[in-house]
Parts: structure tokens; C-alpha cells; sequence
């Protein structure tokens, strides 16, 4: 999607960019994981290694973000649990590994709005008192 | 066997208790807070009232709501009593008082002089830290520079009750302002809808007050609505009594009765033990005057 030849690419903010390649690593991620669950129901024996690739691909565009900004030891380690399955591990991985792994991301991604599709700002209606600040009332 | 509390311990459920502490915290920040409550006549909004009284009190370490005749300092009957107590209810560090039937607190007197009182107070109480809740059968009437000044909080709407318990719906103040709007819109017929127009932030239960204070409530409530009509009646009559005739002729109360005797004027009615008079005595008592002179 990106085209790193045209001189429009080089003049566009850098950060617009990244979220353009991260939603195309993520766009191809879905299209593998859809291929690998339509193999996999019509009961035919098939290769992860497009799934994982692409997964790994997508961890790679987030992974500079996620190193930084998480904090909590459990968050770090499942982190490197994802780069050990996808890059380094051998075996074939369970589908639900995988499927840990794109729920993972997708919410990385909803969190920063990249891929949120409502706008309205979330807050707790049942509190009369943030209802009103929301509401710009003092 | 009725019961009167929820198992989260309160006479109403969640999460309108979380709601109420955010008043108070709101007052403890010596900003303003007022509470409104409304619904159809008889729907309990008195009952609800004092329940949420009762909350403050406890949150604040003082006893439960007081609902005795001849002492009720927070739970006051129309405006000019609601003035009277507010003092009272400070003086005595009460972080809470209820005004009822608070009808007379509305747009079409706006210009009044009760109206502007009224306003002034809402401007400044904050500054007393304490609540106000005001109890009506509908706060779309209410004086519009209350709403200017964000005054009230909260709106809890009663929309029905039975005997042990009742429902409400809890709006914020942006709610409210589009019920307000909904209730300018809608033809005459049509009014009661606003409130379905807006979705509430929440919903919810409140239980009736244990029998001992529900009967308590009952005679305090029925003995004020009492004063209202004497008040009433008197005012449509245009009655007088020997003090106020007194006062009008500049004389002696006791020059009065001596005069009405002998003027053979009788009493219209009595109120309590209060000889009533038309005000036709103040004219038949002047002519009498003028003639002795």
C-alpha cells in the first residue's frame, strides 16, 4: 500500500505512514489466518508457516511501541512468549496460540485508535458526576 | 413481611449510593449540589426524600432524618419554610435539607420577589456545604436560572410505586436540560413523554420507610398540607384576624374586640382556635372611626 518510490510517500508525516504499514501487516495477517481456518474446516492438513510469518511480521511493526511503553512484568514476558512461538519455535503451534497472538495486536491497535470504529468517548453513564464533566458541566 | 433494606444495606439500590457520595464529595469541595426529585403526585417522592436524608445523615455521623410535628428542621413545606430551616439546618451543622412541594418555585413567577430570594440563595449556599433536594411533580417548571447556574446535579424521576416499594430513573444534569426541551416541544397532552425521550443513566428500587417513621411522615406531611389550606382559604377570602385588624387600624387588640362586639360583627369562620373575619370588619371598624371623630 505503502510506495516507498513515490516522492508523495517521502513528503508524508512518518507516523502516517507506520499506521498505513501496520494496518496492511494486519489486513494481510487476516487474509493467511482466514485461508488457514478454511483449510483447517474443510478437515485438509495445511502449513502455519503463512500465519506465523505474517503474524511475526505485524509483531514487528508494534514491537519498538510495545518494549517501551509496557511496564508490567506479565505484559513483558508474554511479549517475548509471542517472539520465542513465532520466530524461534520449530513445532507447529496450537491454534489457539495464534489466535492469542492476533487478539494480542487487534487490541493493541484499538487502544490507540488505529482500528476503533466508534468515537464516543467511553465513560462509566452510571456515574452522574462524570456524565456532567463529559458534558462540560462544572 | 416487608422488608425495608437491600442487601447492599440500603433502603434504595445501586448505584445511586456511589451517585450521593459524589454529591458529597462535591460539597465537601464547597461546590454546589442539589438534588432533584419529581414524579406524579403521591408517587412517594417525600418517602424517597427522606431516605436520601437519612444517607447524608449517617454519612456525616448525625442521627436519622428528624419528622416530628413540632420539630422537623430538614424537611421544610413550600418556600417560606424552606428559607426559615436552611438557617436552622446550618446552625445545627446538618449537611442536608429536603424542600417540599416546592412548586411555588416556579418559571411564572419569575419576576416575584420570592422567586429572586430564592435564586439568590441557590447562588450563594454553596458556601454552607450543604445539599438541597428538591421535591416537586415536575422540575421542567422550576426557574430557569437554576439550570443557568448548574445548580442541580441530579434529577431522580419516580415513575411508578406500589405500596412496599417504588421505581425511579436517574438523570444528570444534561439529561435533564433535554427533558426541558423535550418538555417545550411536546403538545400539552403529550408533556410526560420528555422523560421517555431520554435515556436515564441509570434505573432503580427504593423501599418504603419502616412503619413507626411512615406514619411519622404521614401526620408531618398531612399537618403541613393543613397549614397550606388554612393559608389558602384565608388568603381567597381575604380573611383577618383581631391582631391584623389591629395592626391595619392602629389599635389596641383589645379596642378591637371591644368594638366588634359592640359593632355585633360576627366571625366568618374559625382557624385552630382563631376567630377569622371578613374584611369588611376593617370597613364597618373605620367608618366607626371617623363618625366618633
Amino acid at each position: 500500500m505503502v510506495d516507498f518510490n513515490n516522492d508523495i510517500t517521502v513528503s508524508a508525516p512518518a507516523a502516517n505512514l507506520v499506521k498505513v504499514l501496520v494496518l496492511e501487516a494486519r489486513y494481510n495477517a487476516l487474509l493467511a489466518l482466514e485461508d488457514y481456518n478454511n483449510r483447517c474446516s474443510s478437515g485438509v492438513r495445511v502449513s502455519q508457516a503463512t500465519v506465523r510469518s505474517r503474524l511475526g511480521t505485524w509483531l514487528l511493526e508494534h514491537l519498538a511501541y510495545l518494549e517501551r511503553t509496557r511496564t508490567k512484568q506479565e505484559e513483558l514476558e508474554k511479549i517475548e512468549k509471542m517472539k520465542a512461538q513465532l520466530f524461534f519455535n520449530v513445532q507447529e503451534l496450537e491454534k489457539s496460540d495464534l489466535l492469542e497472538v492476533f487478539y494480542y495486536l487487534n487490541e493493541v491497535m484499538d487502544k490507540l485508535r488505529i482500528t476503533k470504529l466508534d468515537t464516543k468517548i467511553q465513560y462509566d453513564t452510571t456515574n452522574i458526576e462524570t456524565d456532567n464533566k463529559v458534558n462540560q458541566y462544572a | 413481611m416487608p422488608s425495608y433494606i437491600y442487601p447492599n444495606g440500603f433502603p434504595f439500590s445501586d448505584p445511586l449510593a456511589f451517585n450521593l457520595d459524589g454529591q458529597l464529595s462535591r460539597v465537601d469541595k464547597k461546590k454546589a449540589s442539589c438534588i432533584l426529585m419529581d414524579g406524579a403526585v403521591g408517587m412517594g417522592k417525600t418517602t424517597f426524600a427522606t431516605h436520601l436524608g437519612d444517607f447524608f445523615n449517617c454519612r456525616k455521623g448525625q442521627p436519622l432524618v428528624e419528622l416530628k410535628i413540632k420539630d422537623h428542621p430538614q424537611l421544610s413545606l413550600g418556600g417560606k419554610e424552606f428559607t426559615k430551616q436552611f438557617r436552622q439546618c446550618n446552625k445545627l451543622g446538618l449537611p442536608v435539607i429536603i424542600y417540599d412541594e416546592a412548586g411555588d418555585f416556579n418559571r411564572r413567577g419569575s419576576i416575584t420577589f420570592f422567586n429572586q430570594t430564592i435564586n439568590r440563595l441557590f447562588e450563594v449556599y454553596r458556601g454552607f456545604r450543604m445539599i438541597v433536594i428538591i421535591c416537586l411533580p415536575n422540575f421542567a417548571v422550576l426557574d430557569s436560572k437554576l439550570f443557568e447556574n448548574q445548580v442541580p446535579r441530579m434529577l431522580i424521576h419516580i415513575a411508578d410505586r406500589n405500596m412496599n416499594s417504588g421505581n425511579f430513573s436517574a438523570y444528570s444534569l444534561s439529561g435533564m436540560n433535554w427533558i426541558r426541551y423535550w418538555y417545550e416541544k411536546l403538545p400539552k397532552g403529550a408533556k410526560n413523554k420528555a422523560y421517555s425521550k431520554v435515556q436515564p443513566n441509570f434505573r432503580g428500587h427504593f423501599l418504603n420507610l419502616d412503619k413507626e417513621r411512615e406514619v411519622q411522615l404521614d401526620k408531618l406531611s398531612t399537618h403541613g398540607k393543613k397549614e397550606f389550606f388554612k393559608e389558602s382559604e384565608k388568603m381567597l377570602e381575604g380573611l383577618v384576624t383581631y391582631g391584623e385588624i389591629a395592626h391595619k387600624l392602629n389599635r389596641s387588640i383589645q379596642w378591637v374586640a371591644q368594638h366588634i362586639k359592640q359593632k355585633n360583627i360576627k366571625h366568618h369562620t374559625t382557624m385552630g382556635r382563631v376567630l377569622m373575619f371578613k374584611k369588611t370588619a376593617i370597613d364597618i371598624l373605620i367608618a366607626d372611626l371617623k363618625q366618633s371623630r
